[in-house]
Order: structure tokens, then C-alpha cells, then sequence
């Protein structure tokens, strides 16, 4: 049930991301609060949050066909809705980076930094390549640094929100390592 | 350590090495199986767009109305003290629909003297050969044309007004330098560098942005307040539109008849409400109108706006197929934009609107050379207004 549930929240959030993208504002409506969101909602930003969220759904007993599979079907939705004649640019881009990120986080724990790291790389890797396509058009490289600085920002406040319950929850230290118990544990009965 | 592992690229699993292989070969499809793709990719999105929107209003409707507390929590002690109870909110109710309709009439007598009124005529410099009457142009006393930024007369008392911002579309030579950054080059080591997504877009360019305060959904609006379409990305000097007609436009609209001779009214009638959806040709659709409302060829179709800031509706298009399938239950109608009538191609011999070339995969309409952007500003003079009134309040 729990497999099924997690399959069933990796698919939906496969098909969350590309509608979340290609929302459009509807006249009348201010399209976001800050005026540069709108350019940055349609970067890598998104898909690489997703594909975050997608392995620890997928770490959830899932094999590792069910994350790669819904980053394609991500993928695919991405180059269906873009104004891009090529087909298929998303699609590998989200399954390799998809298969890079199942492998760096493939241990059973893992640390806070991994994700800091993993993340805002596999943004910079998907931006990249959708400007190679473009021949590197002006302004590209601040493209890039916003979006990654973006995702690093989302990526420390995630984690230090979930590692939050660890801390407070956490518990008592035990008892300080006293003289006593040394001696004891070196003289055995 | 490593059995444990869920997934090492170096030991594929038969089901994980197909999936790679089969997303490798995704750009080989043949050009067919792509654009069906792409058509049917926007299908598959829009429900879950409209469930995104359904959960964005709702959860944007509390905190409005948190908000809203706050404010008459701070500004008045009676209203704090003010309870709704459902019986007041149902002749609330009541009277809302009353001042709706009584808009609707308001509006449809607004139209009416609009077409019918010899005071003004379609701006020359654009459309000098015009014989289109369009309900309102450039050159009606409401409008207070500036240099750069002509302003939509509204009474002064409002707290938000109307902005009309001049804008040129970027032809083809242009935008193509503008987008590769020949022109900017230059100016890029000192920081002077376009938005990446304006110079990826492959839709039209208009040549103001970020320093003219635009931004997304502005709507983008020709001669006669005629809608050519909405501001799609913006950037530090140029911004990208989304035509009426292009698959992803959207907004939402009123179909009215035009009075006919032989009938007492001579008022034309709103027929319903709905919602106009560019169909990625040179057309647009109307979606979901009941069969039981009588639409005809001819009908037109104006933006519904329901915040009271335009004195006019918003010319959109005519309605030129209107067609009920037999097993359905809602119209298949198609509409023309008023922009791509002849009276609005350009006498620019410099600027021609066919010079407007994009790469989108649609071939794109000719689009007026001279655009204007609508765009909705609180009003300044009510903030320096209350300043002195609220300073002189106090004891």
C-alpha cells in the first residue's frame, strides 16, 4: 500500500510540475509578486525541485525504474508544451540527470549537504542545456546563477525545516562519560 | 554496503537500461508523432491547470480576507463590531446581482452610443484606409495621448487608473540581432545583458520592458482598444507577447449582438459569458457555451471585466464560424481577431507588420506595427491626497 501510495505521488508529481509551468496569468491577475518570478518559473527551477522530491519518494521501497520512469514522463510533458521544435531535449535531460541523482543519493542515510550540493547542480546541468541548444543566447550565465542561487536558497530552508523535528525531538544526550563507567568498562566483571 | 544501493548505473537492470535507451531515441520520432505530441501534451495539462488555479483561488481567498480584517480591524471599530449573518448576506447577494446587471446594461448602452458616435474617428497614422468602426480609438476625449505614456482618463477619485504605454514591435532584422546579442555584446561586460527567456522565446518582440514597470499579463492593444494579446515575459529593455491566437492565451470574454434595425430596442444584448482560447492558428475558440444560447456569425466578442477600472470593454474578435455538433451539447465556435481585419494592417513603409518573423512553429499573423500596453497602477494623487487629511485628524 505504502509502494503504491509513493507511486502514485511520484506520478503526480511528474504531472504537477510541467501544469505548474505552464501556468499562464490570466489578464487582469498580477502574475506573481516579484516581477522576475515569472521568467524564473520557467527555467530548470521547477523541474529540478521535482526531480528532488521524486527520489525521496522513490527512496520510499520503490525500485529505481519507478523515479526514472516518472522523470521521462516529466520530461516528455516539458518538451509537449514547449515553443521548441526539437522533441526530446527535456526528456533525456530530466531521465540522465533523473539517474545521476538516484545514484548520489542511492546510500540509506543520507547528509543534508548532499542534497545542498546535488540539487543546485542538476539545476545548473538542465539550464545549461537548454541554452546549448539556443547557441548561448545574451544573458544566459545571470539565467543560470539566479536559477541556482534560487534552488540552493529552497534547498537549505527544506532541509533545515525537516531536520527541525530531529533537532527538537531529538532524545536526551547520554549520560557524560565519567570516570567511573571508564574504570568499569575496563575492568569487567 | 552496495547490494543495498538503489540504483548503480554500473549494474542496469533490464526494465532501467530500456527506459534510457527508449528516452535516447525520443528525437529520432518522426515530425508527425511530434507535433500530434505537442498538441496533445496541452490536453493532458489542462486539467491539472485548472485544478492549480481552483486550489491558487482558494487559497489566495482566505488570506484576501484576513487581509481585508486586518484593514477594518485597524480602520473602524463599528465595522469590527459588524457580524454577517446569513440572512444579510443573501440581500447582499442580491443586491450584487442587481449592480451586475444593472453593469451589463450599462455597458451594453456604452456600446451602442460608442458605434453608433461620429465624435471620433480610427486614428489615421494607423489605419488611415479604415472603414472598420471600432468602439473607442486613440483619439477619443478619454484618452490624454503623452509622448511615452499615454494615461486612460479615469476619474480621478480611484484608487487604481489605467496606463497606455507605447510600445514597437522589434522587426525581424531586429529581433534577430537583438535575440543572438550583436547588439548588446558590447555592453555585456559591464553588466548590460538581456533576460535569457525574452532572447529564447520565439515570440514576438516589443521594445520596451523592465524600465517602462511592464509586466507579465499586461495586455498588449492596438487602434480602438483592440486586444492583439498579453505580455508574456519581461525583460530589462524588450518583453515577449502572447498573440490572441496562440495555444496558450486565454482570458475572459463577453459575446454581444449588435442591435438589429427591425427590432424596439436598438440596444445590442450580452449573449453569455465566456472564455476565449487562442487555437495556435490565425483563429480563436470560445469555450464551453451552453446550446441553449443563440450564437450567429457576425456576433462579437469584447474582454469581461469585471473590476470596473475601464470605462470600455475590450474589442477581441468576431465570431465567423459558430457550429453545434449533433452529439454535443456545447457551440464549436471559432472567432477572428479583430487585428487581423485589413483596416489594421500598418501604412508604416518602414516598419511592415509582415516584417514580424518568429520561429515558432505556427506561422505567426501580421501584427500592427504600433502596439500599446494596458497596465493598471494605483492612483498617486490619492496617496498624497490622504497624507495631509490623515495628519490633520490628529489632535
Amino acid at each position: 500500500m505504502k509502494r503504491l501510495l509513493s507511486f502514485a505521488a511520484l506520478l503526480c508529481v511528474a504531472y504537477l510540475i510541467p501544469c505548474l509551468m505552464s501556468l499562464t496569468p490570466a489578464h487582469g491577475e498580477q502574475a506573481s509578486v516579484l516581477p522576475m518570478a515569472q521568467n524564473l518559473s520557467q527555467g530548470f527551477i521547477l523541474p529540478a525541485l521535482g526531480l528532488g522530491v521524486m527520489v525521496l519518494l522513490g527512496r520510499c521501497g520503490l525500485p529505481a525504474s519507478a523515479p526514472l520512469l516518472a522523470a521521462a514522463c516529466m520530461g516528455l510533458l516539458l518538451d509537449g508544451l514547449s515553443d521548441s521544435n526539437r522533441m526530446g531535449l527535456q526528456t533525456i535531460t530530466c531521465t540522465l540527470l533523473m539517474a545521476g541523482l538516484l545514484w548520489w543519493h542511492s546510500a540509506l542515510v543520507n547528509q543534508p549537504w548532499q542534497w545542498i550540493v546535488s540539487l543546485p547542480f542538476v539545476t545548473a546541468l538542465g539550464s545549461t542545456t537548454s541554452f546549448i541548444s539556443l547557441n548561448f543566447p545574451a544573458g544566459w550565465i545571470t539565467q543560470v546563477v539566479t536559477e541556482v542561487s534560487v534552488v540552493t536558497i529552497v534547498v537549505i530552508a527544506g532541509t533545515t525545516i525537516m531536520r527541525l523535528p530531529q533537532i527538537y525531538f531529538a532524545p536526551a544526550p547520554r549520560e557524560a562519560f565519567s570516570l567511573s563507567n571508564r574504570w568499569n568498562r575496563l575492568t569487567p566483571d | 554496503m552496495n547490494d543495498r544501493r538503489l540504483f548503480n548505473p554500473l549494474q542496469f537492470s533490464t526494465a532501467q537500461a530500456l527506459l534510457v535507451i527508449l528516452t535516447l531515441l525520443v528525437p529520432l520520432l518522426p515530425a508527425g508523432m511530434t507535433s500530434a505530441w505537442k498538441k496533445a501534451a496541452r490536453d493532458v495539462v489542462a486539467p491539472g491547470c485548472l485544478i492549480l488555479r481552483k486550489l491558487q483561488v482558494h487559497l489566495a481567498a482566505p488570506i484576501s480576507r484576513q487581509m481585508t480584517g486586518l484593514f477594518q480591524h485597524s480602520a473602524s471599530n463599528d465595522l469590527r463590531t459588524a457580524e454577517l449573518s446569513e440572512n444579510s448576506a443573501s440581500i447582499l447577494g442580491q443586491k450584487l446581482e442587481l449592480e451586475r446587471e444593472k453593469n451589463h446594461r450599462l455597458t451594453a448602452l456604452l456600446l451602442t452610443q460608442s458605434h453608433t458616435s461620429n465624435s471620433f474617428l480610427p486614428e489615421a497614422s494607423i489605419s488611415p484606409e479604415s472603414s472598420r468602426i471600432v468602439p473607442v480609438s486613440f483619439e477619443h476625449p478619454d484618452f490624454e495621448q503623452k509622448s511615452n505614456s499615454s494615461r486612460l482618463r479615469t476619474s480621478s477619485k480611484r484608487l487604481f487608473v489605467a496606463d497606455l504605454i507605447e510600445a514597437t514591435l522589434l522587426g525581424s532584422e531586429l529581433s534577430r540581432n537583438w535575440k543572438s546579442g550583436v547588439i548588446i555584446a558590447r555592453g555585456s561586460r559591464q553588466g548590460i545583458e538581456e533576460s535569457a527567456w525574452v532572447v529564447k522565446s520565439s515570440e514576438p518582440l516589443l521594445d520596451i520592458g523592465h524600465d517602462h514597470n511592464i509586466a507579465p499579463a499586461d495586455l498588449v492593444l492596438t487602434a480602438g482598444l483592440v486586444v492583439v494579446g498579453k505580455v508574456e515575459r519581461v525583460g530589462n529593455w524588450t518583453s515577449t507577447f502572447l498573440p490572441v491566437t496562440h495555444g496558450r492565451f486565454r482570458c475572459r470574454a463577453m459575446v454581444v449582438r449588435q442591435a438589429e434595425t427591425s427590432t424596439v430596442s436598438q440596444k445590442p444584448t450580452i449573449l453569455t459569458q465566456t472564455i476565449l482560447a487562442g487555437d495556435g492558428t490565425q483563429t480563436c475558440r470560445l469555450e464551453k457555451i451552453s446550446d441553449n444560447i443563440g450564437l450567429r456569425v457576425g456576433d462579437e466578442v469584447y474582454s469581461l471585466e469585471d473590476d470596473g477600472l475601464l470605462n470600455q470593454p475590450l474589442f477581441l474578435g468576431t465570431i465567423t464560424k459558430a457550429t453545434l455538433p449533433a452529439e454535443d451539447r456545447y457551440w464549436e465556435v471559432q472567432v477572428t481577431p479583430e487585428y487581423l481585419h485589413p483596416a489594421f494592417t500598418t501604412s508604416d513603409p518602414h516598419v511592415t507588420s509582415r516584417s514580424v518573423v518568429t520561429t515558432a512553429s505556427t506561422p505567426s499573423p501580421p501584427f500592427p506595427a504600433r502596439l500599446s500596453i494596458l497596465r493598471l497602477r494605483p492612483n498617486s494623487s490619492r496617496f498624497e491626497n490622504d497624507s495631509p487629511s490623515s495628519q490633520g485628524v490628529q489632535p
